[in-house]
């Protein structure tokens, strides 16, 4: 008998089973914890006494807006229990007694995608297998590299760090490099202020991060992966920890699983904070131990990377997306963070899909496109996306890393624009001098800035042009974005 | 905040009691388990900072000995990571989270009923505005002024 592909699989499966139906969820993660989640799981245990045991610690769903909350799996279908703080346990016990009402539906965020299993599982490997985990690896493994290469490049897959730039391209600069060891770096430092995406992937989906970066050693072959991790994001480095853990004793890790020696390094490091730490050549050095500052471009990573051999750099997300590469058609999503003044604050998984438009995204959270006066777009590196816009279909190349801040009809555009500012003069590394020096003039300027809009506008093109890094380099987007988009904002301080 | 310790306070007996020699006792044994490699210089100081929660100057000068790395590059390095501190936490410490979705959600009305407590940068948890941490980086989501009143007392 021939061994077919599915049976390595299969075995995993049958070695690892889910737990079983029904059963309670309880979503706690980062999110959980500083809302106290964790007393519903005393409750809930207490309450269905000798069937304790099916309630079930798990991460967020990305609906952060429900959290406190908690999901009854039964038979067919799943329901999610919103703020329990606010209602009680009662009828997540009835639910899970079989009564759970009439719209028995799960209200999460995902369903497919990134986000399908966030929130929908225990924690445990059998869990996630039984969810589809290491399906599209045991594909790919059936696949020569150059073929996976292929696949990735149909699928259109790009950066989702911010920089977009297509994944297969960067795989092959790094593959062309022979016999020489290469690396990959996991870029999970996720240090822009207003996205917690990666948290959300690390805390709720660890394995989908190991199969991704599974993919990326078939198709390139690597000799060590790094997973810079935020430092701040405990409960996503524990969960990623504990996931290697049991993809290395399931023969996950080493191939054993599959007969094969996938002969891979991963190490896990955190990161110190540091908005600029976020900057790829800056986690390298953060890495090798030197000063956590960037590095001059040529030579691109891909020569010459970490420890001067050639590196792949690749955000969590994007490596996560490539999992998605055997789904007909490849989902184009994104993952958005979307914070500030609406009623469903969260983590959204968003189709790119040329339909999806900005007042569809602000639908999504339950706010009124009526009632905003602007979305912030990226941070401190990002821009003003106004009304005007709102119908336009969101983009990849715009999204950037996806955080989104909704300012609502009582936000004060120009106190948040010179706030941007101060972030990164504080955050400025003080390597280069355009971004050391240009960043605390732009905030002294934005005193009284339709005064100083020239010396503004050439202050932003030595910036743009002359820092080091894109800390620098985009530093003066927001400023930009604001003065062209609503000066008058500025007009109380500068009259 | 001051980023660098002063260089005459950390040799008073007052700062050498600021830390708990069992803790630095911890991380020092933690830094022992690392290799002695120049890749191991930041999680060596981390391994200190999880044990003592700051970097007094006898834990930085050990790293530096360990990881053989000149002390003066161990300070730039340090200095550079805003999560590594050079003076102890301060007992009982609230901070108010100062992101944008925390300032739109009330951060600076947090900041005024609680006088002592201070401001921080963006906690990545801007869905649960307006945030809080305390003295030891605990997360607080959804904090009403109230509350923290009465917390920060």
């Amino acid at each position: 008998m021939t061994t077919t592909a599915v049976a390595p699989l299969a075995r995993l499966r049958e070695r690892y089973p889910a737990a079983k139906l029904p059963r309670i969820l309880v979503h706690l993660g980062t999110a959980g914890a500083a809302l106290g989640a964790e007393r519903y799981v005393e409750e809930l245990r207490a309450a269905l006494d000798d069937r304790a045991d099916a309630v079930y610690e798990a991460a967020s769903d990305g609906a952060n807006w429900a959290a406190p909350s908690a999901t009854v799996f039964q038979g067919t279908y799943a329901r999610r229990f919103d703020r329990l703080d606010l209602n009680g346990i009662d009828e997540v016990v009835a639910c899970f007694n079989g009564d759970c009402g009439d719209e028995a539906n799960y209200a999460g965020t995902g369903g497919r995608g990134l986000t399908a299993r966030l929130g929908r599982n225990n924690g445990t490997l059998g869990d996630v297998l039984a969810q589809g985990a290491y399906s599209a690896l045991d594909r790919a493994l059936d696949l020569t590299p150059a073929q996976l290469l292929d696949a990735i490049e149909q699928g259109g897959f790009t950066g989702r760090g911010g920089a977009h730039f297509p994944v297969a391209s960067k795989w092959r600069f790094a593959a062309a490099h022979g016999d020489e060891p290469r690396m990959l770096v996991v870029n999970a430092e996720e240090g822009e202020p207003g996205v917690f995406k990666d948290r959300h992937l690390l805390e709720g989906d660890p394995h989908r991060l190991i199969e991704g970066i599974l993919l990326a050693h078939h198709a390139v072959g690597f000799e060590r992966a790094y997973v810079y991790i935020n430092g701040q994001a405990r409960q996503g480095r524990a969960s990623f920890e504990h996931a290697l853990e049991q993809a290395r004793e399931a023969g996950i890790l080493d191939g054993g699983a599959w007969n094969r020696s996938f002969d891979l390094e991963i190490h896990v490091r955190s990161g110190a904070g540091g908005y600029v730490c976020g900057e790829e050549s800056v986690i390298l050095n953060s890495i090798e131990g030197e000063r956590p500052v960037p590095r001059y471009k040529p030579p691109f990573a891909t020569d010459r990377g970490l420890f001067d051999r050639p590196t792949v750099i690749n955000n969590a997300e994007t490596l996560c997306a490539v999992t998605t590469v055997f789904e007909s058609p490849p989902p184009p999503t994104k993952l958005v963070s979307l914070s500030g003044d609406v009623p469903r604050p969260g983590l959204y998984e968003v189709p790119v899909d040329g339909a999806t438009t900005w007042a569809g995204l602000l639908a999504m959270a339950g706010a009124n496109p009526g009632d905003t006066q602007a979305i912030l777009l990226g941070g401190p590196s990002g821009v003003f996306v106004m009304p005007d816009q709102f119908e336009d279909a969101l983009e990849m190349r715009v999204l950037g890393a996806g955080g989104t801040v909704v300012l609502g009809a009582n936000a004060d555009l120009a106190r948040v624009t010179r706030e941007l500012a101060a972030y990164n003069m504080r955050e400025s590394c003080g390597e280069c001098t355009p971004c050391r020096e240009g960043t605390v003039r732009m905030v002294q300027l934005l005193e009284s800035p339709r005064e100083h809009r020239d010396e503004i506008a050439t202050l932003i093109e030595v910036m743009t042009e002359g820092s080091l890094c894109q800390l620098g380099g985009m530093a003066g987007r927001p400023v930009q974005s604001a003065l062209e988009q609503f000066p008058s904002a500025f007009d109380d301080v500068s009259s | 905040m001051p980023r660098m310790a002063d260089e005459t306070r950390s040799f008073d007996l007052e700062a050498l009691q600021a830390f708990d020699l069992d803790a630095m006792q911890d991380g020092m044994s933690g830094v022992d388990a690392l290799p002695r490699e120049r890749e191991q210089l930041l999680p060596a100081l981390q391994a200190m900072h999880d044990a003592v929660h700051w970097l007094p100057r006898e834990a930085i000068s050990y790293v530096a000995s360990h990881i053989r790395v000149p002390l003066s590059e161990v300070y730039a390095t340090t200095t550079a990571y805003s999560e590594l501190r050079l003076d102890p936490p301060v007992a009982g410490q609230w901070h108010v989270c100062t992101g944008v979705a925390c300032e739109l959600a009330g951060a600076p009305a947090l900041l005024d009923a609680a006088p002592t407590a201070t401001g921080i940068d963006c906690q990545f948890l801007c869905a649960l505005a307006p945030v809080v941490a305390d003295e030891h980086e605990q997360l607080y989501g959804r904090v009403a002024a109230d509350e923290l009143r009465e917390r920060a007392g």
